[in-house]
């Protein structure tokens, strides 16, 4: 989370850039969204022996275990043009073409119904929303944004295959029969992401920069108990 | 209010400002072309009385489906008044943004600020550009 925010940062800079990142969890963990409680977490007993953290991004909770999370930031103009809003779309349509590819037939969902927000699941995958990627009926891909004045933060997360902390949660195994390991969803989705988002791709690492402030952001915000119970 | 009268920030934040027993009173809300843009609003962090704001500070936060957007304060001051209605009637930002929809108010503690905001013509040129 904390190198995500520091890329966040980055991208706001005058020299800012987009930069998509692809990483898995050392240890199961529930991410909360922004906005939830953290006593939310007791109703999901399955759960509830997982490490914890809280997103800057909205939307619902995520339990990262066998599952792929992206990062996607980029410098904005204005955080309330529609290019911003058009990011869920494009990185969900390069989705489920890359899917396409590796034999899974997945659709974006159409879903226009609004939830009044007490009534919504606490899991982002029991959650829907317009664009969500959906597979044999069941959320397998969603994603959710924080914008700030001049960058913007995109995180996603694909359900490759159940959890044994969220079993609820059908992935694609499950769903289609067929194992698609992290590494070669990236593989197909990375060249129709290039291709959606009109990037280049350049394999790098953070720079020392961003490195501190990944570290100045674990201390002052991601690893502090304000952060984490300030809901 | 009458949205033609008030001040806008390029980050989409409108002021109205007046005189109360010597003191510049700014309210502050956020304007009908940036409740649209969000797009359904599902809750707002409102600042705390006695926050302290300065110019382009964010002073609260709102979550629309899926992302979570500051409020950027256009002025610098501390915050004397919040509407706490907004929690249970996120409508009001929608229905009536220059009215029942106010965010907060601010008195100033500095006024240099209020040189940068825009008129109403200016904002609306702004948000038409894009």
């Amino acid at each position: 989370m904390a190198v995500d925010e520091a890329l966040l940062h980055s991208a706001s800079q005058p020299t800012g850039r987009e930069t998509l990142r692809f990483y898995q969890w050392s240890e199961p963990t529930l991410s909360l969204g922004y906005f939830q409680h953290h006593i939310e977490r007791n109703q999901h007993q399955a759960s509830r022996t997982c490490d914890l953290v809280r997103r800057s991004t909205g939307g619902g909770a995520i339990l990262h275990d066998q599952e792929l999370t992206y990062s996607f930031t980029t410098p904005i103009g204005n955080r309330l043009s529609n290019k911003a809003a058009q990011f869920y779309e494009l990185l969900h349509d390069s989705l489920i073409e890359a899917l396409s590819q590796l034999g899974v037939t997945c659709s974006s969902c159409p879903c226009t119904f609004k939830v009044p927000r007490q009534k919504e699941p606490f899991l982002c995958f029991q959650r829907r929303a317009p664009g969500d990627v959906i597979c044999a009926g069941a959320k397998i891909g969603g994603s959710a944004q924080r914008r700030h004045r001049t960058a913007l933060l995109q995180h996603g997360s694909v359900l490759l295959t159940k959890s044994v902390h969220a079993p609820e949660l059908p992935g694609i195994e499950e769903l289609t029969g067929l194992r698609i390991s992290a590494d070669r969803l990236i593989s197909a989705w990375l060249p129709v992401i290039e291709q959606y988002l009109n990037l280049q791709q350049k394999k790098t690492t953070c720079s020392e920069e961003e490195s501190a402030w990944a570290k100045s952001f674990v201390n002052d915000k991601f690893g502090c108990h304000n952060w984490m119970n300030r809901r | 209010m009458n949205h033609e009268e008030l001040l806008y920030a390029e980050t989409h934040e409108w002021l109205h400002l007046a005189e109360q027993n010597g003191d510049k009173i700014a309210t502050i809300g956020i304007s009908a072309f940036a409740v649209e843009a969000l797009t359904d609003l599902v809750y707002i962090q409102l600042p705390e009385i006695g926050q302290k704001v300065a110019v382009g500070e964010s002073f609260g936060e709102v979550e629309s489906v899926k992302a979570v957007s500051d409020l950027y304060s256009p002025i610098e001051g501390e915050v004397i008044e919040v509407n706490e209605s907004l929690a249970d009637d996120l409508e009001a930002l929608s229905t009536d943004p220059y009215g029942k929809g106010w965010v907060a108010k601010i008195k100033l503690t500095d006024e240099g600020g209020l040189a940068d905001l825009l008129d109403a013509d200016s904002y609306q040129k702004q948000c038409s550009d894009g």
